[in-house]
């Protein structure tokens, strides 16, 4: 049955099988200077290695009526294992943006960067220098496990530094071993006679992405449970106990293909925080074992689970894992968005959370958002933190610095925009158009012009105050994590929108299915109904999720 | 045979545009074992002496100098016309001619053009420093006469004819018929010197006056009518791309043009000649300084028409001519003008960046429109490279046209004809064109040779055509692009069509060359330098060499690039490398296009 199997396997295991450890071609495409792409195996192996070859696709037609190729450029995202990243490797960024990006920078849903609008010739010298910056690109992309997430949460500072440690040991013990990174852009030289070894994830790596989280209750900023796996520290008396494992999360689904779905993680038990790295491994091996190779549609491990069955996850486990799988450790969460302003740590130091509207760190007029942190990150104080909801923390700051940061934002007009409403500030979005070739609707660049709009309506209802989350992606891959959202939309076509109604707002429930194929204009018409109904016959402090859940209204 | 062959292989032969017509026409017919016996025929008839071969002195010789083709097609014309009047001639160009020959000649008709800042054709280099040499002979025995070609928004105006036309009277040689010196706008100029050294002629060859008027006008040898510059044909504009992506710096118009049933032919290497129309805006400002209102009569040289049509069709206003000053600081008299227009280079400095405009806001005199139209350069047409191939694009021509946009003395400027196309032309538009035949730039006939195409920006024009035409054929020779241009992200011309030919496999290699992507500028030269043990392979295999673009700088420096190939990957002196690109240029296996 393996030997069909193999027969059968999709294009993608071939590609990882024949690619010799993940180089493939791609040295050879990177030094073609007849077109800006390189070739379509070698993308697909590029992934591995962080980028995603891209076009800019509102030039599309017209460069092909110029008898030009697409403009290709890449995306690039850089791995930041918790989302911490120091003021020096801040600037790095900063510049590279400038110098080889397209001017900005842009905070992702899982606390890493990407850069966008990178052309071939530039993604060498670019990847070289965020490793000089003690960053890295590997296996951010691709099928392996990826940034691993953590919660910044600043109020507990002594168990977010620990579980903070655990995730940046995870994020580095699985990353790939191959020298193929190393020799493509670091210039390390081709050693044949010591042959690549992938331990762990052998010549074909995984089936499909996988994605590990922690969380540090009750704050969910990180959604734990959207990750194929999630460990949710569980603190009492202010000490680390270990963590609850939750298993099979996952966001995407195929629009016309019922067999793929959005599904929430399952809690399957209790470790201590040394079993940590142990039970990741014999997980990650198991969905390395019996993932689909054949239909990459099915090939998360959430399929795996739903496939085999949980409880043949614990046999499997128990064979793999040597410590002990606890009974489950109960937790509480209340939000999956982030708390904005000023806070103080329990070890002293100042935290200030800043909206970034959809992760875009850009100068606009009269908002120099991009300059402020430049300038925030050349005082040199603290760190910076990127959070689960593309937004930045400035933490760390001791007490007499709180006010030079202050100044800083207030010099660059960071602060001042309209007061935003709950539902701008709990507002995500994926990059979509013009980059992403997965869109099928704009995301990123219409969601702020809509949500003027709903400003307006939750004004005439009074609702500006009330928290709810708001996410929209351009296709139903779930970068914004839309299908755990309060309102949520996907895009179906060109100014086109599923409307999701009904997640819980501290992401341990998913939406459901409200409206299908809405333009801009029936969106309003529904969303003015729902408000005034909500501000009527809501419950004090029922959040909007709940609300639209007890009125059956999904 | 393909007719294609025929034609190519016809054209490079030593036959007047006529005598072209008629081989071609009658040779088609025949099959390939009539060819073989014809073949075997012919060989031994030539060798019977032929009438017209009498003593070589008695022929006149037709010795040209060309550059884009002009005074070749010129000198082509007058051998033409000497054969219809009986006078026996030998037709040749500067870079074939042995200067040996000069002591046997006692006729001799000079065609040269000049290039840039004064300089001869590269082709006519070497004769004019033989004739300006040490070794230059005594010529007391010569009569002779040149038609000097050149531009005159150029301060040193026609110089290479004028340098010929007094080396050969310091050398003895007797002018017959003085220099005309000729404008783009030649047809007329040339019709004057032809006339006038036909009449000289005839004296001794006694012909009457009557029978050189006879010959003179051109008639329609064809059933059909035939356009030609001085009988454009509209052709309406199927489709207008900028090719330039985005946030480019340059702007490259291609244009594809309907030749309708209009039986327009051309060959890979040939271009096209396009008369623009002067900008309403740019008219009424001038009719504004001058106080006129555009509806005066005026007598055009194409006729009696209101001065508005006049400055619209028929007339250049931009750029300003030395011509144009000349005249306008004699009409007016102002001083400072007439300083000028006596140096050299401060007319040189004064014509730089003004136009017609310009200069009469600047010197404002009261003019008549009858006068103001006396001021001004006539309408000619400018000449791009053909980029496609007729057997790819039935009844079609596309061009490449580089829009020339500046600001200069206070306002907006542009180049006459590529503002035109840019700015004032929509597709379904006609304009008025014709096909100027160039056998100096012409792929090899024989299919299976190999070909080196080197070319900046616009430069790739013809390559265009070129491989469309080996892509249609059957025998298959490898072929090299070279292309340089400012940015890869927006400049690379034809980029997706080259992709799919390299796909394809009937371009074998390209290799491009863009300048501002990195600190360092690259250029072409360096992409050929780079592969120059390849490209010696190349040409050790017979492959022939293209170059066509920019003649100022890029032409030079591939010229430079290909000599140190030479002598680095041959093995060769600097002298032995320069016989050998000699002998490439003889071969017709060196061909520029430049400009």
């Amino acid at each position: 049955m393996r030997e069909n199997l193999v027969e059968k396997r999709s294009k993608e295991e071939g590609i990882k099988d024949n690619s010799n450890y993940l180089r493939g071609t791609i040295a050879k495409g990177l030094g073609d200077p007849l077109t800006g792409a390189i070739a379509e195996d070698d993308a697909k192996l590029l992934k591995f290695h962080g980028s995603y070859q891209q076009h800019d696709r509102d030039l599309e037609k017209e460069r092909r009526q110029q008898k030009l190729e697409p403009l290709y450029q890449f995306m690039l995202r850089v791995r930041i294992a918790g989302g911490v990243t120091t003021p020096e490797q801040w600037l790095v960024m900063d510049e590279l943006a400038d110098r080889y990006g397209n001017g900005t920078l842009k905070l992702t849903t899982r606390q890493s960067f990407q850069m966008h609008g990178i052309l071939k010739g530039n993604l060498k010298p670019t990847i070289k220098t965020i490793n000089e910056a003690l960053m890295t690109t590997i296996a951010t992309c691709g099928d392996v496990n990826r940034n691993v997430m953590c919660n910044p949460n600043p109020y507990q500072s002594k168990v977010h530094g620990q579980v903070y440690a655990l995730a940046r040991e995870v994020s580095d013990y699985f990353q790939p071993r191959t020298k193929a990174y190393y020799e493509l852009w670091l210039d390390h030289k081709r050693e044949i006679e010591i042959p690549d070894q992938e331990p762990l994830y052998k010549k074909t790596y995984l089936p499909r992405k996988f994605k590990i989280a922690f969380c540090i209750p009750p704050h969910n900023d990180v959604d734990i449970y959207a990750n194929d796996l999630g460990f949710v520290a569980i603190v009492e008396a202010g000490r680390l106990q270990g963590f609850t494992v939750i298993v099979g999360g996952g966001m995407g689904m195929t629009f016309g293909d019922d067999s793929t779905y959005p599904r929430l993680g399952t809690p399957i038990g209790f470790v201590a925080p040394d079993q940590v790295l142990p039970v990741a491994e014999a997980i990650v091996s198991i969905q390395r074992d019996y993932g689909n190779r054949v239909n990459r549609k099915q090939a998360r491990f959430k399929y795996t689970i739903d496939n085999y069955g949980i409880d043949w996850l614990k046999n499997e486990l128990s064979q793999r894992f040597e410590g002990t799988l606890e009974v489950i450790k109960p937790f509480r969460l209340t939000t999956n968005g982030d708390q904005y302003g000023w806070v103080r740590g329990i070890d002293g130091h100042w935290f200030h959370t800043l909206f970034v509207e959809n992760g875009r760190i850009k100068d606009t007029e009269g908002h120099f958002l991009k300059t402020a942190i430049r300038k925030i990150a050349e005082l040199g104080i603290g760190d910076l933190r990127l959070t689960g909801n593309q937004n930045l923390i400035i933490g760390s700051v001791p007490e007499n610095d709180k006010s030079k940061i202050e100044e800083v934002l207030k010099e660059y007009h960071v602060h001042e925009k309209k007061r935003l409403t709950g539902l701008r500030l709990g507002s995500m979005a994926c990059v979509a158009l013009n980059t992403c070739g997965l869109a099928f609707a704009e995301s990123e660049r219409y969601l702020p012009s809509l949500l003027d709009k709903f400003d307006v309506l939750l004004q005439e209802n009074g609702l500006e105050d009330r928290a709810i989350n708001i996410r929209m992606t351009g296709c139903p891959n779930g970068c914004a994590r839309s299908a755990l959202a309060e309102i949520g939309f996907i895009g179906r076509a060109p100014g086109r929108y599923n409307m999701y109604l009904g997640a819980s707002h501290n992401g341990d429930r998913l939406n459901r299915l409200y409206r299908e194929m809405l333009s801009e204009e029936e969106i309003l018409a529904e969303l003015a109904q729902l408000l005034k109904n909500y501000a009527k016959t809501g419950l004090p402090s029922e959040h909007f999720g709940d609300y639209v859940i007890r009125m059956k209204i999904v | 045979m393909s007719d294609i062959l025929l034609k190519g292989g016809l054209e490079k032969g030593p036959f007047s545009k006529q005598q072209l017509a008629y081989l071609d026409t009658s040779l088609k017919s025949l099959n390939t074992d009539q060819l073989q016996w014809l073949a075997g025929f012919l060989t031994s008839f030539s060798r019977i002496p032929m009438e017209r071969v009498a003593d070589p002195t008695d022929s006149v010789w037709v010795l040209y100098g060309t550059q884009t083709g002009n005074s070749e097609r010129l000198a082509k014309l007058t051998a033409e016309r000497l054969d219809g009047l009986g006078i026996g001639n030998t037709l040749c160009s500067m870079g074939s001619f042995n200067p040996r020959e000069l002591g046997k000649i006692n006729r001799l008709l000079v065609i040269v053009s000049t290039q840039g800042l004064g300089e001869p054709p590269v082709e006519a280099e070497a004769f004019h420093n033989y004739l300006h040499g040490k070794r230059a002979p005594s010529l007391g025995h010569m009569k002779y006469s040149v038609l000097a070609l050149g531009d005159s928004s150029y301060a040193d105006f026609c110089q290479t004819g004028k340098e010929f036309d007094k080396v050969f009277e310091d050398l003895g040689g007797k002018r017959f018929f003085g220099r005309v010196d000729c404008d783009v706008d030649f047809e007329d100029d040339y019709e004057e010197w032809l006339k006038g050294v036909l009449n000289e002629m005839s004296q001794s060859h006694a012909l009457s006056a009557n029978s050189i008027e006879k010959m003179v006008p051109e008639t329609s040898e064809m059933g059909f009518r035939t356009y030609d510059r001085k009988t454009p044909y509209e052709a309406e504009v199927l489709q207008k791309i900028n090719l330039n992506g985005r946030n480019s710096t340059k702007e490259t118009l291609h244009i594809e043009l309907d030749l309708g049933d209009s039986q327009i032919q051309y060959q890979p290497g040939d271009a096209l000649g396009v008369y623009a129309h002067n900008p309403d805006e740019l008219i009424m400002e001038i009719m504004e300084t001058l106080g006129l209102t555009g509806t005066e009569n005026v007598a055009s040289h194409t006729g009696e028409k209101s001065l508005m049509e006049a400055l619209r069709t028929d007339y250049e206003l931009t750029p300003l001519t030395g011509a144009n000053v000349i005249r306008y600081a004699k009409l007016t008299k102002d001083p400072r003008l007439e300083k000028i227009v006596d140096d050299n280079m401060e007319l040189l400095e004064y014509l730089r960046g003004r136009d017609v405009l310009d200069m009469i806001r600047e010197t404002p005199f009261k003019l008549s429109a009858e006068t103001f139209i006396t001021l001004l350069r006539k309408n000619s047409p400018r000449l791009y490279s053909i980029a496609s191939s007729s057997e790819v694009y039935e009844n079609e021509v596309h061009i490449l046209v580089s829009t020339v946009r500046y600001k200069a003395h206070g306002r907006n400027k542009g180049g006459h004809c590529s503002t035109y196309m840019a700015d004032r032309i929509q597709e379904g538009d006609r304009i008025s064109v014709f096909v100027e035949h160039n056998s100096r730039f012409k792929p090899p006939v024989e299919l299976d040779v190999p070909m080196i195409m080197v070319g900046a920006g616009t430069g790739i024009a013809p390559y265009r055509s070129f491989i469309q035409q080996r892509q249609s054929g059957t025998a298959q020779g490898k072929t090299w692009l070279f292309f340089g241009d400012r940015n890869f992200s927006t400049d690379f011309l034809y980029q997706t069509e080259w992709l799919e030919y390299l796909k394809k496999g009937t371009l074998a290699r390209a290799d491009v060359a863009f300048s501002r992507d990195q600190e360092k500028k690259v250029y072409v030269q360096d992409r050929l330098l780079e592969k120059g043990k390849e490209v010696y392979q190349w040409l050790e295999e017979g492959a022939y060499f293209y170059v066509c673009g920019d003649a100022q700088k890029m032409a030079k420096d591939v010229n430079h690039a290909l000599r140190s190939i030479i002598v680095l990957h041959g093995g060769m002196t600097e002298e032995k490398a320069k016989e050998y690109m000699d002998y490439l240029r003889v071969a017709d296996r060196y061909q520029t296009d430049v400009y």
